[in-house]
């Protein structure tokens, strides 16, 4: 345990620092131990929010169009030539098949293609997926007329070795398809089996790696949801 | 819409699951999205960063820079730390005061005295902090620090001075300015939490 007057010290610290008057070599300090140190972290998030009501009083001001206008520009994609890319690049078989070697290279071409195409993607529907501390652990997003959907890991629940999160979709009559694994980082894209429909839910389990079922799941499911259209 | 029959914390949740659905959705790259949280958000974030920088130009590249963070770092957006306003405001806020900072160093050497008079010019929006639960509770807390506590760290918090602009705006030593903010900020973490 620390002892009291450090840990006030320390707190106030993390106030002076979201207030804005820790300066110079201090601030540098804070920062460089705000890296590593989780509780300081904590205490720095907790100033945010009891300050932040400051910022509630402030008038809002409409921007002029021109801001928009340079924002949407700094982040549309470099190169938007390939946003039309067939589901070949994605298609699993299409990787089971190569040799490795190949498989490499043109995962390297794969995933530039995709990174291109994703910029332009629209989702029409968002879950939350929520990790074993009732966080978001992964965001998946179905785009509009698509038949896959989009995962990606935000605050992945930690597993032992071996073991990995599938999730399962359950159709109309209730029957459920397992879609994939959920991946441990990055985003990964997964097919459906068949077109959503209104009253699809999810449900994710956890298994063993080297025996996936692909039936039913065979452990418990560790979360159940629905996608909400946005 | 009648407005007035909704529960303004049912409103409040609904927006907030809202905004969270679309930062969710920037994180997969979603430019819809993006575009409709910019509609929704912007005017707030541009009071906040005009608020601090005063000038409209800076004011503009900074909101430019702070929705461009927006859109990189949706993914790290942790909805049980904050409400995602809280958390789009405070990338805002820091944006402005770093931009604050640098333009500061650039002019070190001339005499600002425009700065002073936006200091002077300004006055510090406390009074309307009473909208929320949260607001109310940290006013009632505000009020009961000393005069120059609250004014030192509304100063700090709105318009970036360090402990030496303090200092001299308050014309008071440093290191009294130095106690009247950990003392005041102490104060205030104890009341909110009492």
């Amino acid at each position: 345990m620390m002892p009291d007057n450090e840990h006030e010290e320390r707190d106030i610290l993390a106030g002076e620092y979201v207030l804005g008057t820790l300066e110079g070599e201090a601030r540098i300090e804070f920062e460089r131990r705000l890296q590593t140190d989780m509780e300081l972290r904590d205490e720095v998030d907790a100033w945010h929010r009891r300050l932040a009501p400051m910022l509630d009083a402030v008038e809002p001001v409409t921007p002029p169009k021109a801001v928009w206008d340079q924002i949407s520009r700094r982040i549309e994609p470099a190169d938007r030539g390939t946003a039309d890319s067939s589901g070949f690049w994605n298609s699993l078989s299409f990787w089971r098949n190569l040799g490795m070697a190949a498989a490499t290279l043109v995962l390297v071409l794969g995933m530039t293609l995709l990174t291109t195409r994703q910029q332009v993607m629209e989702m029409e529907s968002i879950m939350v997926v929520l990790n074993d501390q009732s966080r978001p652990g992964w965001l998946v997003g179905a785009p509009a007329h698509q038949r896959f959907l989009k995962v990606k890991a935000v605050e992945p629940t930690p597993l032992p070795q071996g073991k990995v999160c599938q999730l399962w979709m359950e159709d109309e009559q209730g029957r459920l398809h397992p879609l994939g694994l959920l991946p441990h980082d990055g985003s990964e894209r997964m097919d459906l089996p068949a077109a959503l429909g209104d009253r699809n839910r999810f449900k994710v389990s956890i298994e063993q790696l080297n025996q996936l079922p692909k039936v039913e799941p065979s452990e418990e499911i560790v979360f159940e949801g629905s996608l909400t259209e946005i | 819409m009648a407005k007035g029959d909704r529960d303004p914390q049912d409103a409040t949740q609904q927006r907030n699951q809202e905004l969270e659905q679309l930062l969710a959705a920037c994180a997969l790259n979603d430019r819809t999205a993006f575009t409709r949280l910019y509609s929704i958000t912007s005017a707030k974030l541009y009071g906040v960063v005009l608020r601090i920088l005063y000038r409209e130009e800076w004011a503009q590249d900074c909101l430019q820079d702070a929705y461009i963070k927006v859109w990189n770092n949706a993914g790290n957006y942790r909805p049980q730390v904050a409400a995602p306003m809280t958390w789009m405001s405070a990338i805002a806020r820091n944006q402005a005061l770093d931009l604050l900072r640098k333009h500061k160093r650039e002019v070190m050497e001339s005499d600002d005295k425009g700065r002073q008079e936006q200091v002077d010019g300004d006055p510090l929006p406390l009074e309307g902090l009473s909208s929320s639960d949260e607001g109310m509770r940290l006013q009632r807390c505000l009020e009961q620090l000393k005069e120059q506590q609250r004014q030192v760290i509304a100063l700090a918090y709105f318009k970036g001075l360090t402990h030496d602009e303090l200092a001299a705006y308050t014309d008071t030593p440093l290191g009294t300015v130095k106690t009247w903010i950990r003392r005041g900020l102490d104060q205030l973490r104890r009341c909110l939490e009492s």
